[in-house]
């Protein structure tokens, strides 16, 4: 085997309509590792035709799944992308710059969320969008926690943080408002679970108090309200996540 | 002709095999029931044919039309009018019988009771996100649904009688997810036909609807009284206006659809 430095990788549920768009865009990595969660449709078919290191199974928890992934790089530098979102090739020089002399251990890489067509670049956060986050790493200095949505990262003892990367990467996030409003249903769902699982679910008086500074954070301090409607609509999610999750653990169960 | 056919239950069905030989079974106190098959690709129509011959198949694209469809199938003199995931029972059958006998007047409204999962809500539905009652049982030829997608208007010409006092039962979501996608499936509609109209009023008139209709129900309709289930009711009903107003703003206007 070649000298393997930089190992990107993605993991996927049923993601057979974006995988080739994603994966044909990591052909700067030395390897792409694919790990492939319960997929039924033809994602393993995609995967294998642009690399050998494809890994099937089944994880309860999206901490444990990424961690997965992530033991599987042989790399000494990953970089990990969802299916939905895209590296250009200037992104891709940039990372191999990077690895290439930065004297840190990971770094931050700046998102551009895509609803539609429609470029929405001001007012995410608070667990309904990312606005950046650390995709480029030094191998064993990340890992997930073990959380259903959102994992905590832990960072090994020491590891330094670099500059954030000039280029961005596209993520095309929801292809309508539908679309926002399904993810804020499977994400309140999941972090239900997570919230019965700690035995903690918090209170109706402390969410109801989120929802509006999670609004004012995403919509006024974001700038959401330059989007326009948009811009309302994720601050609205964002606000409205953490009692939606509160309420489902309050009176739904697993079933 | 058969002069015999009293009353009518009308039942309007797209894709419901999990709640309609439940819904049917007790609708056995009708002189006949006529159910309208719209779109069905599941069990539906099977299930229907055991309980009656009188099926109406066909494709509406409006929510109005396809009740009117119903409507105009039907026989009886009076109508009545259900959904499959509402059930009827004993005691309102005899209700019903009792004002065809009796009752004066020719449109009655029937109390609804709206259970979310096995939990019965009593307060706090409204705002085009839930119904307390609605206007079930009339004499035919007094009410016309007019052609929107979602919450058409009714015309209603008849003599308007005395609330029926028994509750229908309706089984309205299964939990806070259900609730979730039905605001996004009406909103969707109420959105297109906020196009199609040409008329999507603004954004701050339908922002201003957010606190107006969460207040109406949450406190006035007393949502509060129903731990965390009245809150998301209102929370629905308040966004309900802004949702389907950006999505016509955004998404349809022009009668483009926006991603896909």
């Amino acid at each position: 085997m070649a000298d393997i430095r930089l190992s990107a990788v993605i993991s996927v549920h049923n993601e057979e309509a974006q995988l080739a768009d994603c994966l044909e865009g990591l052909t700067f990595a030395d390897e792409i590792v694919v790990l492939l969660d319960k997929c039924t449709d033809t994602s393993g078919d995609i995967a294998r035709r642009f690399t050998e290191r494809v890994i099937d199974g089944a994880w309860a928890i999206e901490g444990d799944r990424r961690n997965a992934g992530i033991g599987a790089c042989r790399g000494a530098w990953v970089f990990e992308i969802d299916a939905d979102e895209r590296a250009s090739g200037d992104l891709g020089r940039e990372i191999r710059d990077v690895i290439a002399d930065t004297p840190y251990d990971w770094h931050e890489i700046l998102v551009d969320n895509y609803i539609g067509g429609k470029l929405v670049r001001w007012g995410w956060g608070a667990s309904y969008g990312k606005a950046a986050y650390p995709g480029l790493f030094k191998k064993d200095v990340k890992v997930w926690g073990d959380a259903r949505v959102h994992p905590p990262l832990k960072w090994a003892d020491g590891a330094k943080k670099g500059p954030q990367l000039r280029n961005r990467i596209r993520h095309f996030v929801d292809r309508d408002i539908s679309d926002m409003i399904r993810r804020l249903d499977s994400y309140s769902t999941a972090r239900a679970k997570d919230l019965r699982q700690s035995g903690d679910i918090g209170t109706m008086g402390n969410n109801v108090r989120r929802l509006f500074s999670r609004f004012i954070k995403c919509y006024f301090f974001r700038r959401g309200y330059r989007e326009g409607g948009y811009g309302f609509l994720i601050a609205l999610f964002a606000g409205l996540f953490p009692i939606l999750s509160h309420l489902k653990a309050k009176l739904e169960d697993d079933s | 002709m058969s002069e015999d056919v009293l009353l009518s239950a009308l039942i309007v069905v797209h894709n419901e095999e999990t709640q309609l030989a439940d819904c049917l079974e007790g609708l056995t106190f009708a002189d006949e029931i006529v159910i309208v098959l719209d779109k069905c690709t599941d069990g539906s129509k099977a299930i229907a044919g055991k309980f009656t011959d009188r099926l109406i198949e066909g494709a509406w694209e409006l929510e109005g039309e396809r009740r009117n469809a119903g409507i105009e199938a039907c026989r009886g003199t009076w109508i009545f009018e259900i959904d499959a995931d509402e059930r009827a029972s004993l005691e309102l059958a005899e209700k019903i019988q009792a004002v065809l006998t009796a009752g004066e007047g020719d449109i009655f409204n029937i109390p609804v009771e709206n259970y979310v999962g096995g939990r019965l809500i009593r307060h706090g539905w409204g705002g085009l996100f839930g119904k307390n009652g609605y206007p079930g049982l009339f004499r035919r030829g007094v009410k016309v649904w007019g052609p929107e997608r979602v919450h058409p208007h009714l015309h209603v010409t008849g003599r308007q009688g005395q609330d029926l006092k028994t509750p229908i039962i309706h089984y309205v979501d299964r939990g806070i997810s259900d609730m979730l996608l039905r605001l996004d499936r009406c909103t969707t509609l109420r959105a297109r036909d906020l196009a199609e109209s040409g008329d999507i009023s603004s954004f701050p008139n339908m922002v201003r609807k957010i606190f107006s209709r969460f207040w109406k129900c949450y406190v006035t309709r007393q949502g509060y009284r129903e731990n965390g289930y009245g809150f998301v009711i209102a929370l629905c009903a308040a966004l309900y206006p802004v949702l389907s107003h950006l999505k016509a703003a955004l998404e349809y206007s022009g009668g483009e659809e926006n991603g896909g």
